[in-house]
């Protein structure tokens, strides 16, 4: 007979819990979270969908083998997140390439954000398209480009992003504060390229 | 159930594949901790080391040696021991670091943390007498004593007025006793003119003085100055552990 599992009611770390007493109750978990990391996996490797899925079947299968570990100071996605960030790198450490561009509508919504964190009077200009935008940040450091994803698309508190990027709090606010910076570089030096 | 979901459970179940259990983790975790705790101590002995050389570091004898503070500081800063601290410190952090929680601690603030650690523990080593067995042990590592400065050189040139070694024998006379210097020959000490005996100094045989005067002839050193071989962590100079001078580096 079938067991019936309602996931809905649980926290994580509930379902932490009972996934170690129970594997069954681990599928709530990764369906709770396929759709954000396959989302997230893209942002930060644009890999293709092969690809993509067997980064996001190791990622769950680390997890699962992980879930004594997860610290219960935590939050689970958080935690989550984390070792999703770190498969990708390895993945990449493996195929020694380099993680490409952020996606189309992603441009938008983090020059929108952005925007709203700046001075009025150092707006980027509005008319830049997705893909200049996609262009830019192609160009900056991997460290500031998944601090601007993790901040403005994946909408991570500086606690969060800490915990998934595992770096003191302080460390995170100068590290988006400087990505800030250099998306403007970015776009001012090649804004005649444009 | 998506499709991705299905066959991730499916591959758990038929693989097998369990969560590593809970004390696999603890273990490395008491491990990285335990590296850190270790480091501090090692680096604590280092400073216990450092303490020792740069308080018996002749400097109570700069004027007759004719050497500038700084100068003399520069020649004789226990490089060695300064090198091994920073390393176990900078070790102490690594390990701290990738502890579970470690990257929520601020650099600055375990380095400093691990300093001050060593520093606190390094002046109690130095202060029970540990210290001298801490700096001999690091002089018999292969290759290190010709790294580290050699204090006993200067007491080498009974010839220039400098002379150290163990007391053999309290002789007949007011200050008169015969000592081994740290080649080998043995001279009978008599005070001169001018003669100052340190506080610290306890004249009876087996103790190690440092003496500054001139020999009258191959056999007789005529003191001005006796002072201890070393000076222990109390601060009139009482010495709570004598080690001997490193004789077998001069024989």
């Amino acid at each position: 007979m079938a067991v019936i599992r309602d996931c809905n009611l649980k926290s994580d770390e509930e379902l932490v819990e009972l996934t170690l007493s129970d594997q069954g109750w681990y599928l709530c978990l990764m369906q709770r979270y396929e759709a954000k990391l396959t989302r997230f996996i893209r942002r930060i490797s644009g890999v293709n969908d092969q690809d993509l899925e067997d980064i996001l079947q190791d990622v769950f299968i680390k997890v699962y083998r992980n879930l004594n570990n997860f610290d219960l100071d935590l939050k689970f996605s958080s935690w989550i997140y984390r070792i999703c960030r770190n498969h990708v790198i390895s993945h990449y450490r493996k195929v020694q390439s380099r993680p490409q561009s952020i996606g189309g509508e992603d441009g938008e919504l983090i020059l929108h954000m952005i925007k709203d964190d700046n001075d009025p009077h150092e707006l980027i200009d509005e008319t830049l398209s997705n893909e200049k935008i996609q262009k830019v940040l192609s160009q900056m450091d991997k460290k500031y480009q998944e601090v601007i994803v993790l901040k403005y698309l994946e909408d991570k508190d500086y606690q969060e992003i800490s915990d998934i990027l595992k770096k003191p709090v302080g460390t995170i606010g100068t590290l988006l504060s400087r990505a800030k910076k250099q998306f403007k570089q970015v776009v001012q030096k090649q804004g005649t390229e444009f | 159930m998506t499709n991705s979901s299905k066959k991730i459970l499916d591959k758990i179940e038929k693989e097998k594949i369990a969560p590593k259990p809970k004390w696999q983790f603890r273990l490395e975790q008491v491990g990285l901790w335990s590296l850190a705790v270790v480091s501090v101590i090692i680096g604590s002995n280092a400073v216990a080391a450092i303490i020792f050389r740069m308080v018996n570091n002749d400097w109570d004898t700069l004027k007759f040696l004719q050497r500038s503070p700084i100068g003399h500081a520069l020649t004789t800063l226990p490089y060695v021991w300064i090198v091994v601290l920073g390393l176990f410190v900078l070790l102490a952090y690594y390990n701290t670091r990738h502890t579970k929680k470690g990257y929520k601690y601020n650099t600055y603030g375990v380095v400093i943390g691990a300093v001050l650690a060593s520093v606190i523990v390094g002046t109690v080593i130095y202060s029970v007498g540990f210290a001298p067995r801490v700096d001999r042990f690091m002089e018999r590592v292969p290759g290190m004593e010709k790294l580290m400065h050699s204090r006993e050189e200067i007491w080498m040139h009974p010839e220039k007025g400098f002379v150290a070694g163990e007391i053999q024998q309290i002789l007949s006379g007011v200050g008169i006793f015969s000592i081994e210097d740290l080649e080998g020959q043995y001279w009978v000490v008599r005070p001169g003119e001018d003669y100052r005996i340190h506080p610290a100094v306890i004249i009876m045989e087996g103790e190690y003085v440092r003496i500054i005067g001139m020999p009258e002839d191959t056999e007789t050193f005529v003191a001005d100055q006796i002072m201890p071989w070393q000076f222990g962590f109390a601060p009139n100079g009482a010495i709570h552990f004598q080690s001997k001078p490193n004789f077998r580096r001069m024989k």
